[in-house]
């Protein structure tokens, strides 16, 4: 059993979210019961990830399409879960990184519905993302996805999925401080120029209905969509999943590794920049200029980002807004999933109708 | 450890994989093993977590949410079967749980994607009840034969990995098992007739492109049957048996009592008499490809037992072993589920 309080930190918040977004439960036990110290996670992960990749393969070479993607997607959650966290140890994180990314891209061309990975020009670089249209529909609307501090867009297919099945696009796109983009851009709190990106471009493409746009955002990306939907008058409605209103406010009880995370992908040089940098993430402004219709979720058990920090926004927001309180929800609730995926996906299916 | 308490033991040792397989979450089932806390609250614990997800369905059906409360039916269904599963101490909640979870696919069925559509194949003067689901316009259809203690109810997640390779699935109780117990216990010399009756209620839309698929027990039935339906394409042995008797005295507890429930009998050695009449040995083996996939960990069904089922269905038969696989393999479900799909689309010429 692991010894190592990083360790059990990173199991006792993220096993759930491990589990719900994709891990099979039985490696999940395997593989965490192989680690002792935290240096040994991102190895023990990429090595079950290698598992699934090589079946993959086996799967390409017979032929069988549907199930190499299915292997190659599981394979780009397992990496992607290796380098979660792992910012002390950046070349191994960048190396398992650069494998989730290679699976999932893998991946997209032999999944139902199929993904394309798009470039979206933001500040003289681009910002890659995942783009999936539900078969059948011409022009459909799009869900925009907002990533958190660690998820990126090759851990969303699960979430993808509700969506899809209702008739919506979705475009998973690694932001500032996310994913492919964290190397180049450091997280920014005034998240709304990202997303007017991403509209930008969305309304350059002839295949998608621009004028029936959401956005959702996970953890982080909680705060993300929000702040962004205060400002970007495009976004007909929004999802947040148990973002914090202000992450200055919930910077002292977070986990040692969730603190790091931030201090490397908000490019801070030492703690005092980190917890300076995180209090420019809020909504004291923006929570009252959010007008679209919200659509708010989080977990009372969360222990990362208090549940008063959805309650505020709740209360601040202009626009018609739902707070689903889950009360025996932990942190995105992903210990039931099933009470607010489908549920939330209805919701935008019925703002982004006609 | 109490009787009780090291039932409850045994089957979270060797079900908890399949309790998840089937879609109900880890974390999940882990809350609701610890709020049983003993064998005797285990089938009312899951009966109220199943009224818990068939009241978030009538929520989402409330509001035209049909496909979120096709789910929730779905979920509801599970945690009613997997609270009368191997639960024989008190046969009134086994029975109250079981009508439960047909009465929760019902409403579950035509809300699924792609629906399931109820159909009742005409047998002995009643009807075998499944469901039928179809993928695509001129599907091949994979009949899916459920084992001693599953039911038509638990194959949701599975059919999925057929429906997505254009595949259909007819999921059917044959007699002995869930609402087809009212054909009597589980016994071989029905299976021949049982297959035959299914295959001629599909025979007119499926014709020949026609192949089945048994879980665990359900591997030995269909190969009892087989031999009554010349047109049968390809089948699959997902960890069956070839000589039940060869074996049973080595069977878990738990398992034993699973039989004396399943194969009747007045007593135990009553059972025990009707188990040996659970063999291939007289058979005549179906003349279809045979795929035979087996756990080599499986400590219910062992594997050298299963290895005979190769010597008997001949040289159109394969074996694929995974060496670290449990019973029915399901803590590798992304192993032999995709396989068994691909294999079969193949078979039956499926395009996907």
């Amino acid at each position: 059993m692991p010894g190592d309080p990083r360790v059990e930190a990173a199991i006792s918040h993220w096993a759930p979210r491990f589990i719900a977004n994709g891990v099979a439960y039985s490696d999940f036990v395997e593989v965490t019961a192989g680690i002792e110290r935290w240096e040994q996670w991102c190895a023990a992960w990429s090595a079950r990830a290698l598992v699934h990749e090589r079946l993959g393969e086996e799967a390409l070479g017979a032929g069988h399409g549907l199930s190499a993607g299915e292997h190659l997607t599981r394979a780009g959650v397992y990496y992607h879960f290796a380098k979660f966290l792992f910012v002390d140890h950046p070349q191994e994180m960048r190396a398992a990184h650069a494998k989730a990314v290679e699976c999932r891209t893998r991946a997209l061309a032999l999944i139902d519905p199929p993904g394309e990975r798009v470039a979206i020009p933001y500040e003289g670089k681009s910002l890659a993302g995942i783009l999936r249209k539900p078969r059948g529909i011409l022009r459909p609307p799009c869900v925009v996805m907002a990533m958190g501090l660690d998820s990126a867009k090759e851990e969303m297919d699960a979430y993808e999925q509700v969506f899809l099945a209702r008739g919506l696009a979705t475009l998973a796109f690694d932001g500032p401080g996310q994913g492919e983009a964290e190397y180049d851009f450091p997280i920014r709190g005034d998240y709304e120029v990202a997303v007017r990106a991403v509209v930008d471009w969305l309304e350059r493409r002839g295949d998608l209905d621009a004028a029936r746009l959401g956005l959702w955002g996970v953890s982080l990306g909680g705060y993300y969509a929000p702040r962004a939907a205060a400002y970007e008058p495009r976004i007909r409605a929004c999802i947040a999943l148990s973002g914090p209103y202000d992450w200055g406010d919930a910077w002292e009880r977070l986990p040692g590794l969730t603190r790091a995370a931030f201090r490397a992908r908000s490019h801070s040089r030492g703690d005092e920049e980190a917890r300076a940098k995180a209090a420019t993430l809020t909504l004291r402004d923006a929570a009252h200029r959010i007008a679209c219709p919200l659509f708010i979720v989080a977990g009372r058990l969360d222990r990362l980002v208090p549940a008063a920090h959805a309650e505020r926004l709740a209360a601040e927001a202009k626009g018609p807004t739902t707070l689903l309180m889950i009360e025996d929800g932990g942190h995105v609730a992903n210990n039931r999933a099933y009470r607010y995926r489908s549920q939330s996906a209805d919701w935008m299916a019925e703002r982004l109708a006609g | 450890m109490s009787e009780a308490g090291g039932r409850l033991r045994q089957v979270v040792e060797h079900w908890m994989p399949r309790i998840q397989t089937a879609g109900i979450t880890a974390l999940d089932a882990e809350r609701l093993i610890a709020e049983a806390g003993d064998w005797p609250s285990w089938c009312a614990t899951w009966v109220k977590e199943g009224e818990r997800h068939l009241a978030l369905g009538a929520e989402a059906a409330g509001q035209g949410r049909m496909v979120t409360a096709g789910e929730a039916y779905q979920r509801a269904a599970l945690a009613f079967h997997f609270g009368q599963f191997m639960f024989f101490d008190d046969l009134a909640q086994k029975e109250h749980a079981a009508a439960r979870r047909v009465e929760a696919y019902r409403r579950a069925a035509p809300n699924l994607v792609p629906p399931a559509e109820a159909v009742a194949i005409p047998f002995r003067g009643g009807a075998l009840q499944g469901y039928l689901r179809r993928s695509a316009a001129k599907a091949p259809l994979v009949a899916i034969v459920p084992g001693s203690d599953s039911t038509k109810e638990e194959f949701g997640t599975l059919e999925e990995h057929f429906l997505k390779r254009g595949l259909a699935t007819l999921s059917v109780d044959g007699p002995g098992q869930g609402e087809g117990r009212s054909f009597g216990p589980l016994d071989p010399r029905d299976w021949p007739e049982a297959l035959s009756a299914i295959a001629a209620a599909v025979r007119p839309e499926f014709g020949a492109r026609f192949g089945v698929m048994g879980m665990a027990f359900g591997g030995h039935l269909l190969l009892q049957g087989a031999q009554a339906v010349p047109e049968l394409a390809a089948a699959v042995c997902m960890n069956g048996f070839y000589d039940l008797g060869s074996f049973w005295d080595a069977l878990p507890e738990v398992y034993r009592a699973n039989m004396r429930y399943t194969l009747g009998g007045a007593s135990l050695e009553e059972t025990r008499e009707r188990a040996r009449r659970f063999s291939l040995a007289e058979v005549t083996p179906p003349r279809c490809p045979v795929l035979v996939v087996h756990g080599g960990r499986d400590r219910i069904f062992p594997p050298a037992d299963a290895r005979r089922i190769v010597d008997f269905a001949g040289d159109r038969a394969e074996m694929i072993e995974y060496a670290d696989g449990n019973h029915v393999c399901n803590n590798l479900a992304y192993r032999y589920r995709p396989l068994i799909a691909d294999w079969l689309a193949e078979r039956l010429g499926a395009r996907h």
